[in-house]
């Protein structure tokens, strides 16, 4: 896939020049904030869209693996494990869930799916609201105070966020890939050509899940304190859905300019106009709908054809396989 | 020689509509097997219920030495055994190759990239679609589009292929390509069973004709003995006018 091939270079070059970032500005503890949270986005957004852009399942229920995650670290860490070594079993843990879940919830189709996965994260939400023994309820969990460095965190974020997307980059040129590629444009045809369209689902469920899930314990262990209404809430669900369609739905640059653009707007205005960020994406996604259903990616990639239309075409053979 | 597929007293029923009752045939091997009959008389059911789309309500269906009663498709594809839509269905997104590569990927027999590619071109190749391999398959005429069913379909290795009319909606010419593309894949040892409303077409290709009317099957056997039986010619036009 000529796409994908181009983007690992760049991909990697936007990696090393974001990890020396710490070393340059060690005391620049704004930049560090913002770097650790957007990346935290950004592997979120790839993640969730391995399910939703590759597969085209779109769910609304994610909060549901990023508040297991989160649980799991806090509750490990409490217990004594280092926080390094809790991110793997929250992964493992929001995997597991996503399985349970999954396997009914997947068998729905379009909306009908993202319904079902609207209802699985607000019954978690209510359910660890109120198993108040585990979770802390509604006064939440405060964490161990001995944290390492904001570069400490700013530089896992990065790691993760280049994992999810080498993960996203290697299912899109897959034999995988290509079969939820189908199974996106026709399940039934795709079952019919031996696409185990079941497995493939669940695997990209799961997978996503896992990362989302890592993604949760990592913010427990920066905020050093978790509560079921932030990790479990909708809005945290429904953030990996704006980035995604912002950056590109199934592209995989996408979730990445998403999950920047997403966070750079919400940092900038919640602090002034606390409720003004939600207009901006609600009038950002509608432009995006009528004008550039592929998002700023689809957006970048028409203004990088149109000096070279004729060069431009194996490009675009590229972007529609996994369009 | 063994049947390629044996129909035992298959039926399915929507609640209280019988769709097919009964029905028990042979698919010979390495022939060529024409399903005909009137609009509704249950025939795609019947296509459907093999490549294991729907389950049947009773009755079995055996594939080779293998009973795939209420197998799942992808399983039945995987067996050797795949279905072309009346309805063409490709995906719209995907290239004209990479439609066919995702057949060659996962049918019959799990294969590496490259050999899947080639199985790919190979299949592109033969159906005359090779010169299209990298458009989109949204830009196809239907004839094309049919061709692009077709491709696919050989492109999993099949050793059935159930073609559910492939030359509805194609013009003399074009089905007069169609025909001999139905029987070069014949020639390559495919056993076809295939859904036909243009009867010079089944006459012509087929070396045995099953009818069905009202989920029944009336009549089995070579196509100018099975078009002179008087229940067939009823099923068709209705019953003599006497006077």
């Amino acid at each position: 896939m000529p796409g994908a091939r181009a983007s690992v270079p760049s991909a990697v070059g936007l990696a090393v020049l974001l990890a020396l970032v710490p070393f340059l500005a060690p005391g620049n503890i704004t930049l560090l904030n913002l770097g650790f949270l957007t990346f935290l986005f950004v592997a979120q957004g790839l993640a969730w869209n391995i399910l939703g852009g590759f597969a085209g399942y779109v769910s609304f229920g994610y909060a549901a693996f990023y508040g297991l995650g989160a649980y799991t670290t806090a509750l490990l860490w409490l217990a004594g494990w280092p926080p390094l070594l809790t991110y793997p079993a929250a992964g493992l843990l929001a995997a597991a869930f996503s399985l349970i879940v999954g396997v009914p919830t997947l068998r729905l189709t379009g909306p009908y799916f993202s319904i079902a996965t609207i209802g699985v994260g607000e019954a978690m939400r209510i359910l660890m609201l109120n198993l108040d023994r585990i979770t802390g309820g509604a006064s939440g969990l405060n964490l161990p105070t001995a944290v390492p460095s904001k570069a400490w965190f700013y530089l896992v974020a990065l790691l993760v966020a280049s994992g999810a997307f080498a993960v996203a980059a290697v299912v899109r040129g897959s034999r995988f890939g290509l079969g939820l590629a189908a199974l996106r444009m026709d399940l039934e045809a795709a079952e019919g050509l031996g696409v185990r369209t079941a497995l493939f689902k669940n695997l990209a469920h799961t997978l996503s899940a896992f990362i989302v899930g890592a993604c949760g314990g990592l913010y427990a262990t920066y905020l050093q304190f978790v509560h079921p209404d932030t990790v479990f809430s909708f809005t945290q669900s429904i953030s990996l859905v704006l980035i995604t369609l912002i950056g590109g739905l199934g592209t995989l640059w996408g979730p990445v300019l998403g999950a920047a653009v997403f966070y750079a707007v919400q940092d900038y205005l919640q602090t002034s106009y606390p409720t003004f960020h939600l207009l901006v994406y609600g009038v950002l996604l509608i432009l995006i709908l009528l004008f550039e259903p592929r998002g700023l990616a689809g957006l970048a990639g028409r203004l990088r054809r149109r000096p070279a239309a004729g060069a431009g075409r194996g490009q675009a053979g590229a972007v529609e396989r996994t369009g | 020689m063994t049947p390629a597929l044996v129909l035992t007293k298959v039926t399915k029923r929507f609640g209280g509509l019988q769709a097919v009752q009964d029905v028990t045939a042979e698919i010979a091997s390495g022939q060529i097997t024409g399903l005909i009959g009137p609009n509704g008389a249950g025939k795609t059911t019947i296509f459907r219920m093999i490549s294991g789309v729907m389950r049947p309500t009773d009755g079995r269906i055996v594939f080779g030495d293998r009973e795939i009663t209420g197998w799942s498709p992808h399983a039945v594809c995987r067996l050797g055994l795949c279905l072309t839509h009346q309805i063409v269905r490709p995906f719209q997104d995907l290239t004209v190759l990479d439609n066919v590569l995702v057949a060659a990927s996962f049918g019959s027999g799990g294969r590496l990239r490259q050999s899947a590619r080639a199985e790919a071109e190979a299949a592109l190749e033969f159906t005359g679609l090779i010169a299209r391999r990298d458009v989109p398959a949204s830009v196809l005429t239907l004839a094309e589009r049919k061709r692009l069913e077709i491709a696919r379909a050989l492109a999993t290795r099949p050793s059935v292929l159930l073609l559910d009319e492939v030359l509805a909606g194609l013009n003399p010419a074009e089905s007069q390509r169609a025909v001999e593309l139905v029987r070069q894949v014949k020639a390559r040892g495919v056993t076809i069973f295939m859904i036909e409303h243009v009867m010079r077409a089944v006459m012509a290709l087929s070396d045995r004709v099953l009818v069905i009317n009202h989920g029944r099957l009336i009549a089995d056997g070579p196509p100018a003995h099975v078009a002179n039986l008087p229940q067939v010619i009823e099923a068709y036009l209705g019953q003599r006018l006497e006077g």
